[in-house]
Formats: C-alpha cells, sequence, structure tokens
C-alpha cells in the first residue's frame, strides 16, 4: 500500500539487477538472484488482480454509496463484469433506478491502485461539468469523482477515495434480493420524501413532538435547511442529505440541546392532506405544507435589503406563482432579460427608493420603482412611487400585473436559500415567490 | 549528463555480451501500465480497429486517460455509444472528401495519429469552452461527445468545425501559409470572446475565434468555408456588412490558394465533396 516506494525500488532493482548480470554473467540466474521472490511489479499486477477478480466475485454486484465532495449521497448498484465492463443502476434519476447502463471499468495503479469507471455512466452525471447535467457549477459539476483508490478492503466491503476531489464510495456486496430491489425500493423513499415538491404552499414544517421546524429542501442537490427557534433565538442549520431503505438520512445530524435529528424514516406521503408522515428517533411526525413561517428571524429582511450579492443589486427571473415559473411571461416580452433589483436605486426628499429594473438586452429601460418597509414581524413590504422609464404601451398589461404583485400591501416573508441567494414569498397566501440571486 | 550516457550505454552493451546463455529469458516482461493499455476488447474496439487503425494508422482512444487532458480541468469520459457515431461520421464527412480530392496518401500522412474523445467541454476561467485541441499535429482532442447526435446538422456541423479547424492547423504547421493573409485584418486581440459574432464580421472575421489570432483565422476560414459549403459560405459573406466583404473574399482566395499551391488540392471541388458528405448523412 505504498506504491512511491515500489517505484523507487522497482528503479534500483532494474539498475542493480543489470549490472549483477553483466558481471556474473548469469547463466543460471535464479540462484544468484540477490533478492528472491515476486518483483514489485508483479506484486502490484496481483494487487490489482486481486481486487478485480473481488469486485468480480460478487455474483449479484455491489450496493453503493456515493457521496460526492460536493455534498449529498447517491446510492447505486454495480456489477462488475469479468470482459472490464460494468453495469450501473441508481437512484439519481427516475430513469436511471429502472433502466441499466453498461459502461467500462479499469483497475489500474496509478500513484495508488486505482479503480477507473473509464466510460460515462450514471456516476459521472454528478462530476459533469456540464452544470445543465450534474445540476451543480458550470466547468465544475457536483465536486464529484470517477476514478478511486482503494482505502479500505475486507470480504463484503470496500472503501474508495476519490483520487481528483476526495469523495467516498462504499460498496457493500449485495444478495440476490438486492440485486432486484435495492435501488427500486431506495426510489421508493424518494418518491415518498419528494411528494413536498407537489405541495402548493411555500413553506414545509417538520413537526416532530409538538416542536416545529422549518424546512426548506433543494431535492435537485439533495440539501434541506431548518430553521428553528432554540430558546435563544432563530437559528438556521444546512446539510446534505442521501436515502437509504429506511428512509432520509442527514450527512450531519441536527442538534439542538437533548434533541438530535439524524433521519426521517418510515415516510409515507398523503397526497390528499398535501403531508408526508415521518418518524424520527421513533417518534412520529408530518411534514406539511403552511401559509407562513414558524419560526422567523427578523434580522432576515434588512440582510437581504443591505446585502446585495452583486454589490449594489440583485438579479431575479420574476415571479413564481404555485410552481409557475415566469408567472407573469416576462419572458414573452421582446429581448427581455432579466430583472435588478436595486435596493436604495436612488432618494426622493431624502426617503431612499428602490427599483426593479427590466433589462432588455444589458441595459435597464424601464422599471417600477417603491420605498420599502420592514414591519416588525420580519416581512418587508414594498409600496409603490411610480415608474422610471417609459414603458411602451404592448408592454403595459405585463408590467402592471407584476408591479401590482411586487408592491402587494401584504408584503414578503425572507427566506435565505444559501448564503448569497432569497426568496421573497409572499405574505399574503406563500403561493407566490420570487428568487434572488 | 554524458558521462550518464555512457556509463548507461556501457552496461547495455555488457549485458549483451555476457548474458549470450541466458537467451530464453523474456526481455519484454510487461511492466504494469507501461507496456500500453490493456483490457478486454468489446465491439467498440473492434470497430475502431477495423475503420480507423488498419486503414489510417489512427488511434482513437476513448476510455478516459487523465494523462491525456489538461490536468486541472473538470472533464467527464464519453459514454461508450456515441464513440462509433462520431467517428463514422467524421469518417464520412472529412477523411473521405479529402481521399476523393487528395488522394488516399494524404490523409495517411497528414493525420493526426491519434484521436482522443472526452464526453463534455473543456471549461476555461474566461468564460469560453474548448471543443478540441491539436498537439504538434500528432493528437486531437475533441470535446463534447457526449452531446453529438449525428441526425442533427447543427451537431455534426460543431463537430467538424472543430475537426477541420484542428487538422487545417495540422496542414500550416506542415506548410506555411503566405505571410500577407497576416495583413488582410490586423486588428487581432486575446479578448476576441468578448465581442459578438456580428462584431466579428463587420471586421472582416468570419468567427468570433478567427480575431484571436492570423493562425486561427486561417484555419477557421478554412473550417467554415467547408462546413457551410459555398452557397453558406456566400450567404454569410453578403450578409456581412459592406466593408469587410471584401476583406473575407480576400482571405478566402488566400485559402484556395494555399490548398492548391501548398497541397495541389483543388479547394472548391473539396468543398462541393465535403457538402455532399454532411447532407448524405
Amino acid at each position: 500500500m505504498v506504491p512511491y516506494l515500489y517505484k523507487m525500488h522497482m528503479r534500483k532493482f532494474l539498475l542493480f539487477g543489470l549490472l549483477l548480470v553483466s558481471m556474473l554473467s548469469a547463466c543460471d540466474k535464479d540462484d544468484n538472484d540477490p533478492a528472491p521472490g515476486e518483483r514489485p511489479d508483479e506484486r502490484l499486477e496481483k494487487t490489482l488482480g486481486e481486487y478485480k477478480s473481488q469486485l468480480v466475485s460478487a455474483e449479484h454486484g455491489w450496493k453503493a454509496t456515493l457521496f460526492p465532495e460536493g455534498g449529498a449521497g447517491y446510492s447505486f448498484l454495480f456489477r462488475f463484469l469479468e470482459n472490464d465492463r460494468v453495469v450501473t443502476l441508481s437512484d439519481i434519476s427516475a430513469a436511471a433506478a429502472t433502466t441499466p447502463l453498461e459502461s467500462t471499468y479499469r483497475l489500474k495503479a496509478g500513484q495508488q491502485p486505482s479503480l477507473l469507471f473509464d466510460t460515462y455512466t450514471y456516476l459521472h452525471v454528478l462530476a459533469d461539468p456540464d452544470a445543465s447535467k450534474s445540476g451543480g457549477e458550470w466547468g465544475q459539476g457536483r465536486s464529484s469523482d470517477y476514478e478511486f483508490s482503494f482505502e479500505e478492503v475486507s470480504p463484503d466491503s470496500i472503501v474508495l477515495t476519490g483520487n481528483y476531489n476526495g469523495s467516498r464510495l462504499v460498496l457493500v456486496r449485495a444478495t440476490a434480493e438486492e440485486a432486484s430491489n435495492y435501488i427500486p425500493r431506495i426510489n421508493e423513499q424518494i418518491l415518498a420524501f419528494e411528494g413536498i415538491n407537489n405541495f402548493s404552499l411555500y413553506f414545509k414544517q417538520l413537526t416532530i413532538g409538538g416542536q416545529s421546524f422549518d424546512i426548506k429542501v433543494n431535492t435537485t442537490l439533495r440539501t434541506i435547511t431548518f430553521t428553528y427557534d432554540d430558546g435563544s433565538g432563530v437559528k438556521s442549520f444546512t446539510t446534505g442529505y442521501y436515502y437509504t431503505l429506511e428512509g432520509v438520512r442527514l450527512l450531519q445530524p441536527l442538534q439542538i440541546g437533548d434533541l438530535t435529528i439524524a433521519s426521517f424514516n418510515d415516510l409515507e406521503y398523503q397526497a390528499a392532506q398535501s403531508r408526508v408522515d415521518v418518524t424520527v428517533n421513533g417518534v412520529t411526525g408530518s411534514i406539511r405544507e403552511a401559509s407562513k413561517p414558524a419560526n422567523i428571524d427578523t434580522q432576515l429582511a434588512r440582510a437581504f435589503y443591505n446585502n446585495p450579492a452583486n454589490g449594489t443589486y440583485w438579479l431575479t427571473e420574476g415571479f413564481v406563482v404555485e410552481g409557475v415559473e415566469d408567472a407573469f411571461q416576462l419572458s414573452t416580452l421582446p429581448d427581455f432579460s432579466l430583472l435588478v433589483y436595486w435596493p436604495k436605486f436612488d432618494d426622493v426628499e431624502g426617503t431612499p427608493y428602490d427599483l426593479m429594473g427590466f433589462v432588455f438586452g444589458n441595459s435597464i429601460r424601464y422599471g417600477p420603482a417603491a420605498v420599502p418597509s420592514f414591519p416588525r414581524d420580519g416581512r418587508i413590504i414594498f409600496q409603490e412611487l411610480g415608474m422610471l422609464g417609459e414603458v411602451p404601451a404592448e408592454h403595459a398589461p405585463i408590467i402592471e400585473a407584476f408591479t401590482k404583485q411586487w408592491t402587494d400591501p401584504e408584503g414578503y416573508y425572507v427566506v435565505q436559500t444559501s448564503p448569497s441567494t432569497y426568496d421573497l414569498v409572499s405574505a399574503k397566501d406563500a403561493k407566490t415567490w420570487i428568487s434572488f440571486e | 549528463m554524458n558521462i550518464k550516457h555512457i556509463h548507461f550505454l556501457f552496461i547495455l552493451l555488457a549485458v549483451s555480451l555476457f548474458s549470450a546463455c541466458s537467451d530464453e529469458d523474456d526481455a519484454d516482461t510487461p511492466l504494469p501500465d507501461l507496456g500500453g493499455e490493456t483490457w478486454v476488447n468489446g465491439p467498440v474496439d473492434s470497430w475502431l480497429y477495423e475503420n480507423f487503425v488498419t486503414p489510417y494508422n489512427i488511434e482513437v482512444k476513448y476510455r478516459f486517460d487523465k494523462y491525456e487532458v489538461a490536468l486541472n480541468r473538470v472533464l467527464s469520459p464519453v459514454r461508450e455509444d456515441k464513440v462509433i457515431p462520431v467517428m463514422e461520421t467524421i469518417r464520412k464527412t472529412w477523411i473521405a472528401p479529402y481521399e476523393q480530392v487528395a488522394g488516399e496518401t494524404f490523409i495517411k500522412s497528414l493525420s493526426p495519429k491519434q484521436f482522443v474523445l472526452v464526453g463534455s467541454a473543456e471549461y476555461n476561467s474566461n468564460g469560453t469552452i474548448t471543443l478540441g485541441t491539436a498537439e504538434g499535429g500528432r493528437k486531437v482532442v475533441l470535446f463534447v461527445v457526449n452531446d453529438f447526435d449525428p441526425k442533427l446538422e447543427t451537431e455534426v456541423k460543431q463537430m467538424l468545425h472543430t475537426i477541420h479547424h484542428e487538422f487545417a492547423h495540422i496542414l500550416h504547421q506542415n506548410i506555411m501559409y503566405p505571410e500577407e493573409f497576416k495583413r488582410i485584418t490586423t486588428d487581432y486581440t486575446a479578448s476576441w470572446n468578448d465581442f459578438s459574432l456580428a462584431d466579428a464580421r463587420s471586421r472582416g472575421y468570419i468567427t468570433e475565434y478567427a480575431r484571436s489570432s492570423p493562425d486561427e483565422d486561417f484555419v477557421e476560414m478554412i473550417s467554415i468555408m467547408l462546413i457551410e459549403g459555398k452557397a453558406g459560405f456566400d450567404a454569410i459573406v453578403n450578409n456581412a456588412p459592406e466593408p469587410a466583404q471584401p476583406l473575407l473574399r480576400q482571405k478566402e482566395q488566400y485559402v484556395v490558394r494555399y490548398f492548391k499551391e501548398a497541397w495541389n488540392i483543388d479547394f472548391y471541388d473539396l468543398q462541393a465533396k465535403s457538402q455532399a458528405a454532411i447532407e448524405a448523412l
């Protein structure tokens, strides 16, 4: 397991060996071998061979969980074949869970003996630098791996570490039964939990034993944010998660006093009630939709207002209404590119006002101006001031509808969705929201 | 340096002199990963052997090997089922027209000896992506193979654009194009990607990237003329702002003359055959 040393030895052996051969003219060289036994490259070859036969020996394949360095976790079922091919199922998408994909693998000595998945399969989606495939960053993907070194090897389990990003891949030998139902059963858990995506209201509340948490789940990136009040104020906690046969497991448990939440088990989606039943530590609870948050960080509205991600402004694509993106159809305006929300754009008689600028091409053409207010309950409310710039008559209906929503007198609850992204959620009914980055 | 060299030679010589009686030893003991890549060949490997190695001595490397590509970039391997469609398209639309116009030896002697296929694009820090690279006329790396669809003309053209571009580099690395080409337009810039296609065209460049340097300009001209055909290229020129049109025409003439004088190839014939090959897909 110290391959760098192997390589050094190998070189010395070669030189040394050549010298001896030349001096002693070894006709019967076996007797004169200065260090009898397997050569380093033979040992390496043997190690790789052993790893391969172990991988292939699992006739029902291996259950696997990949933890990309970028967060969350994904399940796989790999069946390694003798002819350097591998058949994969995964919980990464509904299609991947039902359609086996065959690709190639190799065992190769790099810096360490490594397992390489050297043509594309479901595992590579997470490492794909094309953000439209991985859901991660352009040029980066989800910071995952497809070339791994062997860390720990026992007869029924293998732990590997990604050579590039250090992701972790854990393989456990599967049974005949698991070969056919492991991924489908995981997929059932996903379908149950992702029932929350069908809720029509923005807010989701997890209630266990009388305690309520606001949760915000990104089911694409598999991250969850809990917002709760621990008695000393409103706090937030975000972690990745993955699925097990029992339900959802958090990468880092949420710890509040004596309470630890490490997983949601016994998931059941009750579509008619817009509810997902769960158990946490054996206690029954549920995730329901809600029209307002249970715990509000009253500082958040001002934090949003005062710290635009782009220096002086925020960018957004408009309102989502009951799950329908761009509900006011701004994208139908010719040349429209996006909206710029510019807090403190200017002031009238000492009162600062904000601009919601409509950008066409790459310049702001017009937009409603509004004066923000911050009630103590944590909302932000925009009071209409007027229109800056000229709105063409044919744009007017869309702009009026948009402005009416933007300056709704009940205002918005502010939700932080990542260090530099926020959602504003209509306080009227929580069916309308707008995301800023 | 020299001393080491002599020392080493001496040892080798000694071996050959004294080890005469151990000639059954296999001198070719395979060292792991030093004897080339080995794996169990599948249908893709046999297809590539029959269609690229045997006739053209071109190796197509499709199994991901990080040492063939930039180590500091995130890339993804190819989908196996994309390999044959991509390479078949390349054979029909790139190799075949050259064979017909320039004869078989032309492509055999000048083609890159290795194609490396990569599934994704290579993402650069300036917001651009790399679709292909050529190294010293020997190796061409083709990116975004996973998005290839032989039924989509845009995809075929993009792939072919890359190949024609890289192959044209090989041509001018063998025989340089005339100096005067570099002086037709002179506002080449490293920040070419900050300008739109319309802007590039108005300055007499066929693409945005053509503006990055005379070499890129020359090979972009060749590539666009071959993938768009005569009619397509004429349409581009005629739609360009008037002052730019003679510049593009002048560049076209340099390309045609270069093919004739350097390689004895009738460019318009090659252009017509390339078009026919794309349309026949």
